[in-house]
C-alpha cells in the first residue's frame, strides 16, 4: 500500500495526463448505432465478418492494426463504441510513447514536464485534424504512435553504440509496421533517421568505426528483415507506382504539390492550410469572439522553443536540441514544398526518384509534433521562469478545445459543423447504415457460388470509385461492401473494373433499343447479383428505374427484393459467367455497348466454367487432369499483370504460363499449351506469394530478436541481483 | 521586352558597383587606411557584396540583408543566442499579422523567423564541433 501511495505521489502529473485522455474519451463517445464513413478509405465495420478480405486487400499490412478490433468485434463491441477505440489508441498509445521517448533519452527530468509535453504530443493541432476529419478511423495514422519509441530506441542506440538498443528498435518498428501501410512514410522516416545519424557523426557524437558501422548495417539488415511481411507484397507495386509518378508531366506535379503545400507560418503554429481545420474553422459559434486567440495560443509552443533558443544556450541537451532543430528546419521545408522560399529546391528534390511518394501533407508533416514535442521538452528542462513557462505551457494545451469540450464528429467534425449537428447536417461521417442493408445478407452470405454484387445506378462521385447516397447522407467508398461475402462491384469506380469504360454512367446517359446489354457486361464481370440504389441521386435514379424494371419484366433480372433504398436483383444464369472459366476462342471484346452487344453471345457459348478450389480469395487451383478444359483459362478479375498462372504436372513441378492476356475487355486470360502434362493449373496473385514468403522471414527475424533480448535482459538483471546483493 | 531592359539595367548596376568597388577601395588605400581596421573593410566588403547579389538576384532589402548576415557570421563568427532573437521577433510577430489577415505579410515574417533560425542552427553546430574540438 505504501508502495502504492509513493508511486502515485512519484508519478502524479504522468497519472494527471491519464486522466486527461480518459475525460477526452468520455466527452467524445459516439452515437450509438451509428458508424463512420466517408471520405476515399474504406472503413472497417463488422470486424468480425470483414478484417479477412481487408487482410487480403491490403496484403496483410494492416492485420496488426485490426486484429484489435477483430477481437472487440468477437467481445460483441459494438462499431459505435469501437469508434473510441481509435481515439483511445491514439492518444493514450502516443502519450505513452513519448513518455517512455522521455524517459530512455531525459532520464533525469522531472515528471511535470515530461507528462506535460507527452499529453502536448498527444493532444495537438495536427492529432485533432485526425478525428474532426476521417484519418483517425483507420490505421493510416499508427505510424504517428510510434515515432518516439522508434527515435528515442535510434538515438540511444547512436549514443550507446550498443547494438541492443537498436535490437529493441528493430523489434518495435515490427509492432509498427501498420504505421508503413502506405509506403511513403517508410520512406520519410528512413530519411528522418538517416539525417539524425548524419548530424550525429558530423558533431562527433558519434564516431566512424569499423564495428560502428557493422551495427548500423546490421540494424539496417534487421530492419528490412523485420519489415519483409510488407515490403515484399508491396514491392513490385511500388516499383510502377513511383515510376508512374516519377514520369507525370509537370503540370500534373505542380497541381498536386500545390494543393498539399503548407505555408511556413501555418508550421510554425502547428496549423494546417485548410479552411477545414481548427482553428480557423471554429466550431463553437458563441465562442467565435476567441478565434484569434486560438491562433495567438497555437504559436506557444514554437514560441517557447525560440525563447529557449535566446535565453538557455550553455544548458544540458543543447547538442540534442540542435539536431532536433536541424530536422525541423528540413522538414519544414519539405511540408513548404512549391511556396516561396523553396519553390526551386523543392521542385528538384520532388523530382528525385522516390521522392515524389512524399507529396501528400502528411507524410513529413506527420513528424512535426514529434520534433517540436522534444524541443519543448528539452527547453522545459533548461529554462530558468519555469512557472511562466507552465503557465504559456498549459494554455497550449487548450488550443485543440474540441478534444476537451466535444463532440469531435457530432459537432466538430469538419462536414458537419455548418449545421452545428451530426443529424441535421447534409452529410456527416457519422453515418447510419439501413437495417434493410443487413437484412439481405442472409440471402447473399449463404449462396457458396463465386460471384460478385454490382451496384448501379452511376451517381455523383469525384473519379475516385466514391459512391453518394443522399438518402441516408453517405458521401465515400461505399461502406455496405463490408456486409457482405462477395466483392462489390461499384457504379462508380466502373472504369477501374472495366479499365477506360465507364459503363455504368453509359446505362445512366445512354438510351439503345435493347437494355440487357449492361446485364451481359455485370454478368460477363461474374455479378450475380445487383443492388440497385434508389437512395442514389434522384436524377440518376430517374434515368434508369425505369429500365431495371424493364428488364426484370423480361426475366433477365429477378428482383429479390425491394424497400425504400434500393432493389437487389438476381442476374439469370443465361447472363453470368463464373469466377474461372475455360474459353476455347479469344474474342476480341472492347469497352463499349456495341462491342458487347456483337460478343457476349459468342463468349458465353465459348466458355464453360471451370472445377477450382479457393484457398483463400487470392489464390485457386483449378483441376486439369480428367476434367473438360479450353485452350485458355479465364479469371473475372481486372486485368493486373502481377496475377499469374503456373501450371504443376504430374512430377509436382511449377511453371509459369507466360502467355498471361487481357480476355473480355478487362479480365485476365492465360492461354494453356499442353495440356495433357498438366495436373493442375494454380492462379495467385503474386505479392501475396511474396507476402508468405516475406511474413516466414520477418517471423524468423522476430524470434531471433525477442531470444536475444530475452537473454540480454536475463543477463542485465541477473548482473544487477549481484550487484544489490 | 520588359525583360531585356531589365538585365541592361542590372547590367549597369553592376558595373557601377564594381566601380564603386574600386573607388572605395583606392580610397581606403590612400585615404585612411592606417585607421581603418581589418574588420572595418571586411564589412564594408560583405556589405558591397550582398547588396550587389541582392540586386542581381532581385532579393528585396530583407532577403539582402539576411545574406549579409549569413555572409559576416560565416567569416566573423557571432553567439548564436544572438541571431535567435531576432528569428523570435518576427516569430512574435506573425501571429498578429495572420490574425489581423494579412497572410503575405504573416508568411514573410515567417519566412524571416526561419532565415534567422537557419543562422542560430548555423551557429550552434558550429559551437558544440568548436566545443568538441
Amino acid at each position: 500500500m505504501i508502495k502504492l501511495i509513493s508511486f502515485f505521489k512519484k508519478n502524479k502529473y504522468f497519472i494527471l495526463g491519464l486522466a486527461v485522455l480518459v475525460w477526452v474519451i468520455f466527452v467524445n463517445l459516439f452515437p450509438e448505432g451509428y458508424v463512420f464513413g466517408g471520405g476515399d478509405t474504406n472503413q472497417l465495420v463488422e470486424a468480425k465478418n470483414s478484417l479477412f478480405s481487408f487482410f487480403w486487400d491490403t496484403q496483410g499490412r494492416t492485420g496488426f492494426f485490426y486484429v484489435f478490433f477483430y477481437f472487440l468485434s468477437l467481445a460483441g463491441v459494438s462499431d459505435s463504441i469501437q469508434l473510441s477505440f481509435y481515439l483511445g489508441y491514439l492518444i493514450f498509445g502516443s502519450y505513452l510513447s513519448f513518455w517512455l521517448f522521455s524517459k530512455l533519452i531525459f532520464p533525469k527530468s522531472e515528471d511535470l514536464p515530461r507528462s506535460a509535453v507527452s499529453l502536448f504530443y498527444a493532444l495537438n493541432l495536427y492529432t485533432l485534424s485526425f478525428f474532426t476529419g476521417n484519418w483517425g478511423y483507420s490505421y493510416f495514422p499508427s505510424l504517428y504512435v510510434f515515432i518516439p519509441v522508434l527515435i528515442g530506441l535510434f538515438v540511444k542506440f547512436l549514443n550507446s553504440q550498443k547494438i541492443s538498443y537498436g535490437f529493441w528498435f528493430c523489434l518495435v518498428l515490427f509492432l509498427g509496421s501498420s504505421g508503413f501501410g502506405n509506403p511513403a512514410f517508410a520512406l520519410s522516416f528512413a530519411l528522418l533517421l538517416f539525417l539524425l545519424t548524419c548530424i550525429f557523426l558530423y558533431i562527433k557524437k558519434a564516431t566512424i568505426s569499423k564495428l560502428f558501422l557493422g551495427k548500423i548495417f546490421l540494424i539496417i539488415v534487421f530492419s528490412f528483415l523485420v519489415s519483409a511481411s510488407w515490403i515484399f507484397p508491396l514491392a513490385p507495386q511500388m516499383k510502377s507506382g513511383v515510376e508512374g509518378l516519377a514520369s507525370s508531366n509537370v503540370i500534373d506535379f505542380e497541381t498536386i504539390i500545390r494543393s498539399t503545400s503548407n505555408p511556413i507560418s501555418y508550421i510554425f503554429g502547428g496549423m494546417q492550410f485548410n479552411d477545414n481545420n481548427f482553428p480557423f474553422n471554429f466550431y463553437y459559434r458563441n465562442l467565435k469572439s476567441f478565434q484569434n486567440l486560438f491562433i495567438l495560443l497555437a504559436f506557444i509552443p514554437v514560441g517557447l522553443v525560440f525563447f529557449g533558443l535566446v535565453s538557455a544556450q550553455k544548458e544540458k541537451n543543447r547538442f540534442l536540441f540542435f539536431s532536433f532543430l536541424i530536422i525541423f528546419l528540413i522538414f519544414v521545408m519539405l511540408i513548404v514544398k512549391v511556396r516561396p522560399p523553396f519553390e526551386i529546391s523543392n521542385y528538384l528534390i520532388y523530382h528525385i526518384w522516390g521522392f515524389s511518394t512524399l507529396r501528400g501533407y502528411d507524410k513529413t508533416a506527420i513528424y512535426i509534433p514529434f520534433i517540436m514535442s522534444c524541443l519543448l521538452l528539452i527547453t522545459l528542462i533548461n529554462i530558468k521562469h519555469k512557472k511562466l513557462v507552465y503557465i504559456f505551457l498549459i494554455l497550449a494545451l487548450m488550443v485543440p478545445l474540441p478534444f476537451f469540450i466535444g463532440k469531435l464528429q457530432q459537432t466538430a467534425g469538419y462536414r458537419v459543423n455548418s449545421e452545428k449537428d451530426y443529424k441535421k447536417a447534409k452529410m456527416s461521417f457519422l453515418i447510419k447504415i439501413p437495417d434493410e442493408y443487413y437484412s439481405i445478407r442472409k440471402k447473399v452470405n449463404f449462396n457458396d457460388k463465386k460471384s460478385k454484387i454490382a451496384t448501379l445506378p452511376a451517381t455523383y462521385g469525384d473519379g475516385s470509385g466514391v459512391s453518394y447516397f443522399p438518402k441516408w447522407e453517405f458521401y465515400g467508398v461505399d461502406i455496405t461492401r463490408n456486409l457482405y461475402n462477395k466483392k462489390l462491384l461499384d457504379a462508380n469506380g466502373a472504369q477501374y473494373n472495366f479499365p477506360g469504360w465507364g459503363y455504368a454512367e453509359d446505362f445512366n446517359d445512354i438510351a439503345p433499343n435493347d437494355e440487357s446489354w449492361i446485364i451481359k457486361t455485370l454478368g460477363m464481370m461474374n455479378s450475380q447479383y445487383i443492388i440497385y440504389h434508389k437512395d442514389a441521386l434522384e436524377d440518376s435514379v430517374k434515368k434508369t428505374l425505369f429500365k431495371m424494371r424493364a428488364l426484370a419484366d423480361r426475366g433477365i433480372i429477378k428482383n429479390l427484393e425491394e424497400n425504400e433504398y434500393f432493389i437487389l436483383y438476381e442476374i439469370s444464369s443465361e447472363y453470368f459467367l463464373p469466377y474461372l472459366s475455360w474459353q476455347n476462342e479469344n474474342i476480341d471484346l472492347h469497352g463499349n455497348v456495341i462491342s458487347i452487344e456483337r460478343n457476349f453471345d459468342k463468349i458465353k457459348s465459348n466458355s464453360f466454367g471451370a472445377d477450382f478450389r479457393e484457398i483463400n480469395p487470392k489464390k485457386f487451383v483449378i483441376d486439369v487432369k480428367d476434367h473438360k478444359i479450353g485452350k485458355n483459362i479465364i479469371l473475372a478479375e481486372t486485368y493486373n499483370p502481377l496475377w499469374k498462372a503456373y501450371t504443376i504436372d504430374s512430377d509436382g513441378k511449377e511453371k509459369e504460363i507466360v502467355n498471361h492476356f487481357k480476355a473480355r475487355g478487362y479480365a485476365n486470360g492465360w492461354s494453356v499449351e499442353n495440356p495433357d502434362d498438366i495436373s493442375q493449373i494454380v492462379i495467385e496473385y503474386y505479392p501475396i506469394r511474396l507476402m508468405w514468403k516475406g511474413m516466414i522471414i520477418s517471423g524468423l527475424a522476430v524470434l531471433f530478436l525477442i531470444i536475444y533480448l530475452s537473454r540480454h535482459l536475463y543477463v542485465f538483471f541477473k548482473k544487477r541481483k549481484i550487484m544489490y546483493n | 521586352m520588359l525583360k531585356e531592359k531589365w538585365s541592361k539595367i542590372r547590367i549597369l548596376v553592376i558595373s557601377h558597383t564594381v566601380k564603386i568597388y574600386f573607388q572605395v577601395f583606392s580610397e581606403i588605400k590612400s585615404w585612411e587606411i592606417k585607421k581603418m581596421t581589418p574588420k572595418k573593410v571586411l564589412n564594408i566588403v560583405i556589405f558591397l557584396v550582398a547588396l550587389t547579389m541582392g540586386i542581381y538576384f532581385q532579393w528585396g532589402i530583407m532577403n539582402t540583408l539576411i545574406f549579409f548576415v549569413l555572409i559576416g557570421i560565416i567569416l566573423r563568427p557571432v553567439r548564436s543566442q544572438i541571431l535567435a532573437f531576432p528569428a523570435l521577433f518576427f516569430l512574435v510577430l506573425t501571429p498578429f499579422a495572420l490574425i489581423l489577415k494579412f497572410e503575405a505579410v504573416a508568411e514573410n515574417l515567417a519566412i524571416y523567423a526561419y532565415y534567422f533560425l537557419v543562422l542560430t542552427v548555423i551557429m550552434g553546430i558550429y559551437e558544440l564541433r568548436s566545443e568538441k574540438a
